[in-house]
């Protein structure tokens, strides 16, 4: 059986206008799935460090709302590592300490960087004796060339707490290159607070 | 003998199908992008530390002690155009006690409630009915300068809340918050909580 074949073929202009035209799509193609490949990136350490705030604040908050405070110590170090501890206590007699530990290894990105030694950065909280940690999560690190230190990605760049006035401020700087200083955990509340009576079931 | 068609397209066929799928892409995209956008905008909108904040806000209105009468965002005729559909909050309404009002002006500053003055006075702190359809419309007929956009927005992302209160509540406080970060940057957050009074 014989078939007839089209040996037409295309013209120049047709294979160059076509080709043109790919080359367009492509390119904004992969711009545009580059740039979203890097808000994927973004939105999941965003989630990660979103997970790790509200766990830690919700434990926090936890039994301030619930036991009540009355008081807050905080005392600071800076000797082999910064270090921020808070003593709360709460009306049902029960006590709560937060310490968080800082090393920062020199860094573009700290401002504080001032170690020889690696990053290591930790936050426990729990009744004193039994504290609980809650290490920070891994978003990536480096090792710094010039001196071998490694270097996380999520630092706590600052601990602070003040408690003038009767008002719990406490800060917890989280600092990420890509993210800033967005995600940092913030713990403010009145201590000592005379709730005069109210229909309040404590829902939030 | 089979006979094979041997007409094909002509470029100018070719070209307006692409043009139109690439106007079609265009048009989803353009349309797909300012979710992404709004999803951004949406992690501003009761965030856990504006919650927890908020919620010292709606104890103070809760407290028996605070003076301000809400009975008047539940009016026997809701439809009534001159019924109020919002109070401000103010320190001053907190107590009579100075020691409150004084716990008050500094815990909205500590805060950071936006707009807040020395005496805790003109807080962008809003009282509202727990349904907001009220507040809504007042939101919607609008065209001063009294509400930002974004508040409006984030008013309009929230629900009409037509169901009763689990826990019986009446009325609900609003608040805007200016936070300020570490490196002196800042954004603005907003929280909503019922109030039980």
């Amino acid at each position: 059986m014989i078939k007839i074949l089209n040996n037409k073929g295309f013209t120049t202009i047709e294979v160059i206008l076509c080709f043109v035209l790919v080359v367009i799509i492509t390119t904004s193609l992969y711009t545009t799935i580059t740039s979203f490949n890097e808000k994927r990136i973004t939105e999941e350490y965003k989630s990660k460090i979103y997970t790790y705030k509200n766990l830690l604040t919700k434990e926090i908050q936890d039994d301030i709302l619930k036991k009540g405070l009355i008081a807050a110590e905080a005392k600071t170090t800076n000797e082999d590592k910064q270090t921020l501890e808070v003593l709360f206590s709460f009306k049902d007699g029960s006590k709560k300490t937060l310490l968080v530990e800082i090393i920062q290894a020199q860094s573009p990105y700290h401002p504080l960087g001032s170690t020889t030694e690696n990053d290591y950065y930790m936050i426990k909280y729990g009744a004193p004796g039994e504290l609980i940690e809650y290490p920070l999560p891994e978003l990536g690190e480096y090792v710094n060339e010039d001196n071998g230190l490694t270097i996380k990605d999520l630092s706590i760049s600052s601990a602070t707490c003040q408690t003038d006035n009767n008002i719990l401020r406490l800060h917890i700087n989280l600092y990420h290159p890509d993210l800033g200083y967005r995600y940092s955990i913030n713990i403010i509340c009145p201590i000592n607070y005379i709730d005069s009576g109210s229909l309040n079931s404590g829902v939030i | 003998m089979t006979k094979i068609n041997k007409k094909g397209f002509v470029l100018a066929e070719m070209l307006i199908v692409t043009v139109f799928l690439m106007v079609i892409f265009s048009i989803l995209y353009s349309n797909f992008y300012p979710l992404l956008a709004e999803y951004e905008i949406r992690e501003e909108y009761d965030d856990v530390d504006s919650k927890y904040e908020v919620y010292w806000i709606k104890k103070m209105i809760e407290d028996s002690t605070y003076t301000e009468d809400l009975s008047v965002l539940t009016p026997p005729d809701p439809s009534v155009a001159s019924e109020p559909t919002f109070i401000r909050f103010n320190c001053n309404k907190v107590s009579t006690e100075n020691e409150k009002q004084a716990t008050c002006k500094a815990l909205v500053k500590s805060l950071e409630v936006a707009n807040c003055d020395d005496d805790g006075n003109n807080c962008q702190i809003y009282i509202t009915n727990y349904q907001l359809e009220r507040f809504k419309n007042t939101l919607k007929e609008d065209d001063t300068d009294t509400f930002t956009t974004e508040f409006k927005s984030y008013i309009n992302t929230l629900p009409d809340f037509k169901t009763p209160s689990l826990n019986d509540a009446k009325y609900r406080v609003i608040t805007v918050f200016n936070h300020t970060m570490a490196n002196s940057e800042t954004y603005t957050s907003y929280a909503t909580i019922e109030v039980r009074k």
